[in-house]
């Protein structure tokens, strides 16, 4: 698979999870400062990078190559179907789309109501939580082609990015289009876990056109997406649409 | 803790999706139809994808 597979992979979906910790973190910000918001991000940061380093070392113990790639695709597997659906119910209408005003007012209002370690900690949280799915994207992307550096590269010009673009409008960040990257990413994330947990049970030859497929994966995993949350929305816009002339 | 298992496997019914996909592939494979489980598996995932959708 190419460098360049993995690094938009890691970055798009980097992308969404620092714009949700950002925003976090500004809440925050105004209730203890800057600088105590950002060393809170910042000691989460550390502690995801040291999960990442540690995690490529263990999972290189004892386990052989395909076992390691079925390992791998199943985890890229659970967590890209679930962005996936989430992103198609969001197009479809039937779940709102993520508000970074509102996320940052929720965040400011339950600040109002603790202390300052508290406040610490919400950062702490908030930032590390977000890393999360940055850390498993990093550790599944990068580990089969040996292609570390590439998917934590992504990960860090990611965050290099929304901090920058944060701190130039000093707001949250609610042009980024989060719907729009979590479908694309979701499609990709599904394609690897599909390819990777087929390639591993039933050897290269499951799959006849090699690293072509990947790029037949995408576009029918997207595509498909795309059809069905049409199909969803028409529905739901019809029911809607029911219940209200059954009301009046 | 919690928090880490829901984003490292998501709720119950996105891990038991998951769990019928790879026990699909796999009986598939061991059946011998290791040519088509790249078609099968795909169209099995987008139907439950649309189908988490709506839950």
């Amino acid at each position: 698979m190419s460098d360049w597979g993995i690094f938009l992979a890691t970055f798009l979906a980097a992308t969404v999870e620092w714009v949700e910790a950002f925003t976090i973190v500004l809440a925050v910000s105004l209730t203890i400062g800057w600088a105590r918001s950002a060393g809170a991000a910042l000691t989460a940061l550390l502690v995801l990078a040291v999960m990442t380093v540690a995690t490529g070392g263990v999972l290189h113990l004892g386990l052989e190559m395909h076992w390691l790639q079925f390992a791998i695709g199943v985890f890229l597997l659970l967590f890209g179907v679930r962005w996936l659906a989430k992103a198609v119910a969001r197009q479809a209408g039937l779940k709102a789309l993520h508000d970074e005003e509102e996320e940052f007012e929720e965040t400011r209002l339950e600040l109002e109501k603790g202390d300052r370690h508290a406040a610490w900690l919400i950062a702490f949280k908030g930032v590390l939580l977000e890393g999360l799915e940055v850390w498993l994207i990093v550790v599944a992307l990068g580990m089969k082609a040996h292609h570390s550096a590439t998917a934590a590269g992504a990960a860090l010009v990611a965050l290099l990015a929304v901090t920058l673009g944060g701190l130039l409008v000093r707001a949250p960040l609610r042009r980024v289009p989060e719907n729009a990257i979590k479908f694309v990413v979701g499609a990709m994330i599904v394609t690897f876990g599909t390819f990777w947990t087929i390639e591993a049970l039933g050897g290269s030859a499951a799959w006849p056109l090699g690293d072509l497929s990947l790029l037949a994966l995408v576009a029918f995993y997207l595509l498909g997406g795309l059809a069905i949350a049409a199909v969803l929305r028409r529905r739901h816009v019809q029911e809607s649409l029911r219940s209200q002339e059954e009301l009046s | 803790m919690k928090a880490f298992f829901k984003t490292l496997f998501g709720d119950w019914v996105n891990l038991g999706f998951v769990t019928v996909v790879i026990a699909v592939e796999m009986g598939l494979i061991k059946a011998g139809y290791a040519d088509h489980v790249g078609e099968v598996t795909p169209l099995l995932i987008l139907a439950g994808v649309g189908w988490l959708a709506t839950r």
